[in-house]
């Protein structure tokens, strides 16, 4: 895109939120709060991810090479004043400590996934459309119709989608699932294959059994009946998932008390919550204007208290 | 009594125009656009078929009325069709319109069990009339439709002694003297990546709207009572599919709203 184009078609940039917040999603709206004071980055919720939608471990070797494959993943960030990718600040920690090559204090974790965003910078740059917008505010991914052009991933701020460069069910070179172990594959959720993109799916699976209930009961899933399988596992409770549209549910209380909007891409801070709490919900790169459905509530440093 | 009189009216005009204004957001509501102020729209729409809208599913309550033209139809090609765009079915057409031959282990007669009691199947006998599901028990409550036990079968046969000496039923003996199940074939199979669900389409068709069902299950496996050993009539492919969930049809028992299947690519694939 030129510079002349760019001016010419300035108007036409869009800096809202695409429906408005005046097409609701019918019925359904999935969404995820993580509380970051809670989680302690134990990654129970990235290994109950791989059991349940059947990633391939694909080793040391691949994961520096950048061929990584975890839908959810730990974030590492350290205390203001300790940077231990510093040279000087390391040497000092392995010199003070026994062998220590990161602090004792300061770490904070941050569970990330594909933020299932509204307007989603990876479903306009597919060239096959094999990634799209499903109305119960989920990002789909459609296996059997990626060609593994992985614009997607080039386009997503989050880097949360993943390329398979393997065949990794295939026994004769990967074989990451050896003859018994391809026993515990989970068979709603596709084996991927070599040269497709692959990412969260909210765990989609299980939403559709309990959504296929509900509509023989005719009424609309209640608020507890499917977890995610990350949710399942958090030891802490850190992960709240659920229909955001449905009052009772406790993600989308949590969105309510912490005034994140999600048709906003600034969210309103200064307010305080009921007995003068601070907030504490926002989201990820919120301002590049995805608007994504998993809103953090951020960690109440020593320092601020 | 002049100001009773002037209440009605205004009570009058009133209802009319919050009738006329429903009737206009529940059409609007609808991708297919029914009133005459859409007359570009409905141009647009018929030349380029249904579009799915961004909330088409999930009507949950309410939505456009049906309209006499909706009513659901299977798939079904004139002969010019068959001509221009399948020639091979319209040659398959003055043929066999069934799909591959699948050898069962027991060569299973769906006519004599299923057929219809008052038609005479090509072997001389007439059907029994038997509901799909007292066999495929787990079609109205599953994903899958379910393959009977061999418990199933026994638990008639050893009460129908007439029968008990002819080759089918001898091997059907056999197999329950060994302890081991029938290995049956599977006939309609989806590939792995598509999450079919028996359930909602039995629920919605043959519970809630009460349609026979033989007509619902016909949808898309064919005429199997009038079939022996059950083959594949329709091709089960995506566009089969999405020939149905795109149609506006029936959504209710009352046949007074319309809507379609779940239309998007996450309800099926997995």
């Amino acid at each position: 895109m030129s510079i002349a184009n760019l001016l010419q078609n300035w108007s036409r940039y869009r800096d809202t939120h695409p429906y408005g917040g005046a097409k609701p999603h019918m019925g359904y709206k999935w969404a995820m709060a993580i509380d970051m004071d809670i989680c302690t980055g134990c990654n129970a919720c990235t290994v109950a991810c791989y059991a349940e939608n059947n990633l391939a471990v694909v080793g040391k070797e691949k994961f520096l090479n950048g061929k990584s494959m975890h839908w959810i993943r730990i974030e590492r960030y350290w205390h203001d004043e300790q940077d231990p990718t510093d040279p000087l600040q390391l040497a000092a920690y392995r010199a003070s400590g026994a062998g220590k090559h990161f602090p004792d204090q300061g770490a904070h974790f941050l569970p990330i996934m594909c933020q299932h965003c509204e307007a989603a910078p990876c479903e306009t740059v597919c060239p096959v459309g094999a990634t799209n917008h499903t109305q119960d505010g989920i990002n789909s991914q459609i296996y059997n119709r990626c060609v593994g052009s992985r614009y997607c991933n080039v386009n997503c701020p989050y880097k949360v989608r993943y390329f398979n460069w393997f065949n990794y069910q295939d026994p004769a070179t990967e074989n990451a699932w050896p003859e018994p172990l391809n026993q515990q594959l989970n068979p709603d959720v596709t084996v991927r294959s070599k040269g497709v993109m692959e990412k969260c799916t909210f765990c989609v699976q299980r939403l559709r059994a309990v959504m296929v209930d509900a509509r023989t009961e005719e009424r609309l899933v209640r608020e507890g009946e499917v977890q995610t399988a990350c949710q399942q596992a958090c030891l802490a409770g850190a992960i709240s998932f659920g229909n955001m549209l449905n009052p009772d549910s406790r993600v989308g209380k949590q969105w309510m008390e912490q005034g994140v909007n999600i048709a906003l891409d600034v969210q309103v801070k200064n307010e305080r919550v009921g007995d003068n709490t601070p907030k504490r919900g926002y989201r990820i790169l919120e301002n590049l204007r995805p608007y994504p459905s998993v809103m953090y509530l951020e960690q109440v440093r020593e320092s601020a208290v | 009594m002049h100001r009773i009189f002037l209440h009605s009216i205004v009570l009058l005009v009133g209802l009319f125009a919050a009738t006329a204004s429903f009737a206009d957001s529940s059409t609007a509501h609808d991708g297919v656009p029914h009133s005459a102020g859409n007359a570009a729209a409905a141009a647009a729409v018929a030349k380029r078929g249904y579009i799915a809208d961004y909330d088409d599913i999930f009507i949950v309550k309410g939505g456009p009325e049906a309209k006499p033209g909706m009513e659901f139809k299977p798939l079904e090609w004139n002969w010019v069709d068959k001509l221009f765009y399948n020639p091979m079915g319209w040659i398959n057409s003055f043929t066999d319109q069934l799909g591959p031959e699948v050898e069962q282990p027991i060569d299973f007669p769906h006519d004599r069990h299923a057929g219809d009691p008052s038609k005479v199947n090509p072997d001389g006998k007439t059907g029994d009339g038997i509901n799909c599901m007292y066999c495929h028990t787990f079609a109205r409550r599953s994903l899958t439709s379910g393959i009977p036990p061999l418990r199933k079968c026994i638990g008639c046969h050893q009460n129908i002694p007439s029968v008990r000496d002819t080759p089918r039923i001898v091997k059907l003996f056999e197999y329950w003297d060994a302890g081991k199940p029938i290995p049956w074939k599977k006939v309609h199979d989806l590939p792995d990546y598509v999450r079919f669900n028996h359930e909602r389409h039995i629920q919605r068709f043959v519970f809630n709207q009460e349609r026979p069902y033989k007509e619902v299950c016909g949808y898309c496996h064919g005429d199997v009572a009038s079939m022996g050993v059950a083959r594949r009539v329709r091709t089960l492919s995506m566009g089969f599919c999405v020939n149905c969930h795109k149609k506006n049809h029936a959504l209710d028992s009352t046949f007074t709203k319309a809507g379609h299947g779940p239309n998007d690519c996450f309800m099926c694939h997995k």
